[in-house]
């Protein structure tokens, strides 16, 4: 049972995809990033905005930089940023 | 000599030497755990007012007590007893989860202690001369015994709701 207010300036991010796309499943990503595997959910589902460090730490498991995980505005579809119109 | 204080340390031996009960770290067998342990409250309170009437009710009373207890140490079992974890043991979400659960805990005991304030004043001036102080001391006692009971455990409770769940489960 989350805390139920989502934050009011939401972080929007890219991890569940990411995980997905490297075959991690929550608990392994938990494992490399020295969380609860609950929180990788929370923070997928936007409930939880990462700290800086932990922001760091994601993107550090990805290879990506914070702006590709992690961005104040929605991501558009994958497949809308790679075949555009 | 090592800078963990006194509490730190106590958790770091509760948290290695406790039974893990990995079975009973899923949403199902944690309700039932919460379900119990407030029935076995409720039920005490029950048997204690029984008793005032029918003696052979405290062995109820410490049934109902031995099994509210068996359940709350299960419950804190299955949480490693990270409600009671330093802050540089929990990351970000778990901390965030106990301080909204300590806030409602809060709240509670807020709710309770006016209410029982009030309750303990009011009725002892309006029967005034016709109940026993003793009596009255006693109840006011239990009260706050059973306050203390109910609110101290939810902050493990909402950890254990939140945590306790299989983490690749769909949302």
């Amino acid at each position: 049972m989350s805390p139920r207010k989502k934050p009011r300036s939401p972080i929007f991010n890219r991890v569940r995809v990411l995980r997905t796309e490297r075959d991690l499943s929550r608990a392994e990503l938990a494992d490399l990033i020295a969380v609860n595997p609950q929180t990788v959910g929370a923070l997928e589902r936007g409930e939880h905005s990462p700290s800086l460090d932990l922001a760091f730490r994601i993107c550090a498991v990805f290879d990506l930089p914070v702006e590709a995980v992690f961005s104040r505005t929605e991501f558009p579809p994958l497949t809308a940023d790679q075949l555009p119109r | 000599m090592s800078d963990a204080t006194l509490q730190e340390r106590y958790w770091r031996y509760l948290a290695a030497n406790g039974p893990k009960l990995h079975r009973l770290r899923s949403p199902g067998p944690t309700k039932a755990l919460i379900v119990t342990y407030f029935l076995m409250v409720a039920l005490a309170i029950v048997c204690q007012l029984a008793m005032l009437l029918w003696p052979p009710a405290i062995w109820l009373f410490l049934a109902c007590i031995v099994i509210s207890m068996i359940a709350w140490t299960a419950l804190r079992s299955t949480i490693d007893v990270r409600d009671a974890a330093p802050r540089s043991e929990l990351d970000d979400f778990e901390a965030e989860v106990l301080a909204v659960w300590r806030k409602r805990a809060l709240n509670v005991l807020l709710a309770l202690l006016f209410l029982g304030a009030a309750t303990f004043v009011i009725v002892p001036a309006v029967f005034s001369g016709r109940l026993d102080p003793a009596a009255v001391g006693t109840a006011a006692g239990v009260f706050m015994l059973y306050s203390a009971g109910v609110v101290s455990t939810l902050p493990a409770v909402g950890y254990a709701l939140t945590f306790n769940r299989n983490a690749d489960e769909e949302d």
